[in-house]
């Protein structure tokens, strides 16, 4: 810790009877202050173990990360679901459409330009990925289509003003099942200026790709994607290990996070009652959200349930429901599956969901699984 | 049939079933919002109860499913 006092102030110690009385008493006042600093604060090297000085180089030295770490236990990574660890959406998504969102996080932007897309499936690959991790991301090219525009996997970044004026750098890890040539790029986006990097050939071999980007003093946006600006030489596989978004202008090594975190992370944006590995629209009464009475007044009957979300979500959610045989917009209720349910007083962290059984019946019922989405 | 229909506190989208709640910063609804400058209008309210007519007579439900 840099604890050096100016030593003419310090040293101003005696005041002289040239000076008036106002004066020097406002010299001793600074005086006495800047003694009452160095006593507190310490000096450089002090072994008072009171000082600030004594405590902070302790902390530094024994500490996990102070300041004299190297690595420290910061998550800089700007993005979600940076190792394609959570799918809660489907792990195989066949050829997804503009807009259509795929791992956590990562959606899917395209621009045939007069040709023809090509066909790529996204999932979730358990065996090509390196070492420290369990999955990559595999970009399965079965057609590589003709004179397209591009083929985006993106993912956008919530409060983009955060960044502004600041310089970030983008990396990916990448390699592809086969040698590859073709138009590729890697790019971050602020809504301004587009500079990607770009690299004509793809090998079996993980490399890492980075691309730097001064954000403007007014972003609109912050998206990074990797693209394919043309027709590839050949079908084969792409894979993606990481892609992380960092401020500065170094590309630094991918910092794990817990598995725990990187869900809530993501559930920032999506949520479902059904288990992780169960896709919506699932058989299932597993993970449903259920009430149930016996025996109550044989009548017809309107019930009501406030969910409660888990993690506090970017805006109100829109809110799909399903009853437990997989209707997507129905609940389950006494009088069987298929019956309208009607969402309200959605909030960030949860909503209301009503349902009218139809018929009378001695037992009450409402059940059913949710979909919430709220997207950057 | 039109793409979205009113709600109490929102619209449906009737192709996909989902509620979307009138947030400015949901996306879903934003895109409603879009919709709507395009000239397009959404169905109206679906009225809880009908008005006037026969009552349809519920029948006593005796099957106890997923409970």
């Amino acid at each position: 810790m840099a604890t050096v006092f100016p030593t003419a102030i310090d040293n101003f110690g005696s005041v002289t009877d040239n000076v008036t009385d106002v004066l020097a008493e406002q010299l001793n006042e600074l005086r006495r202050a800047v003694e009452a600093l160095e006593t507190k604060v310490g000096y450089d090297g002090d072994t008072n173990v009171d000082s600030h000085d004594y405590r902070i180089t302790d902390v530094g030295i024994q500490g996990p990360q102070g300041p004299q770490g190297s690595a420290g236990i910061t998550d800089d990574n700007l993005l979600i679901n940076q190792d394609f660890s959570v799918w809660q959406e489907n792990t195989t998504f066949n050829n997804p459409g503009i807009y259509v969102y795929t791992a956590d996080g990562y959606y899917i932007e395209t621009n045939a330009g007069g040709g023809t897309l090509p066909t790529i499936n996204v999932k979730k690959n358990t065996s090509e990925q390196e070492t420290e991790f369990e999955q990559c991301c595999e970009l399965e090219i079965t057609n590589v289509g003709s004179s397209f525009n591009y083929w985006r996997f993106n993912q956008r970044v919530e409060g983009c003003k955060k960044y502004a004026g600041k310089t970030l750098i983008g990396s990916w890890r990448i390699k592809a099942s086969t040698s590859i040539t073709g138009n590729f790029k890697v790019w971050v986006y602020d809504g301004i200026t587009y500079t990607p990097t770009t690299v004509t050939s793809l090998n079996t071999s993980w490399q890492t790709l980075t691309n730097s980007i001064g954000i403007d003093n007014s972003p609109t946006e912050l998206r990074m994607g990797f693209s394919l600006n043309g027709v590839p030489s050949t079908t084969c596989s792409i894979y993606l290990q990481f892609i992380k978004l960092e401020i500065g202008s170094d590309a630094t090594s991918l910092i794990p996070r817990k598995t725990a975190d990187e869900l809530r992370l993501c559930q920032r944006y999506y949520q479902k009652s059904y288990a992780q590995g169960t896709f919506p629209g699932a058989v299932t009464n597993n993970g449903a959200i259920e009430d149930y009475t016996s025996n109550v007044n044989n009548s017809d009957h309107t019930e009501r349930k406030v969910v409660k979300l888990p993690v506090v979500m970017k805006a109100a959610p829109t809110v799909t429901l399903y009853d437990v045989a997989g209707n997507s917009g129905k609940i389950t209720m006494a009088a069987g599956d298929n019956i309208n349910g009607t969402v309200d007083r959605i909030v960030d962290n949860g909503f209301r969901v009503s349902g009218t059984n139809g018929a009378a019946a001695t037992d009450r019922l409402l059940k059913f699984h949710y979909v919430a989405v709220s997207r950057v | 049939m039109a793409k979205y229909r009113l709600t109490e506190s929102g619209v449906k989208n009737t192709e996909t079933t989902a509620f979307i709640p009138e947030d400015e910063n949901n996306n879903d609804w934003k895109e409603y919002k879009k919709w709507l400058n395009e000239g397009n209008k959404p169905l109206k309210v679906k009225s809880k109860a009908k008005k006037g007519g026969k009552t349809k007579k519920l029948k006593k439900t005796k099957k106890k499913k997923n409970v």
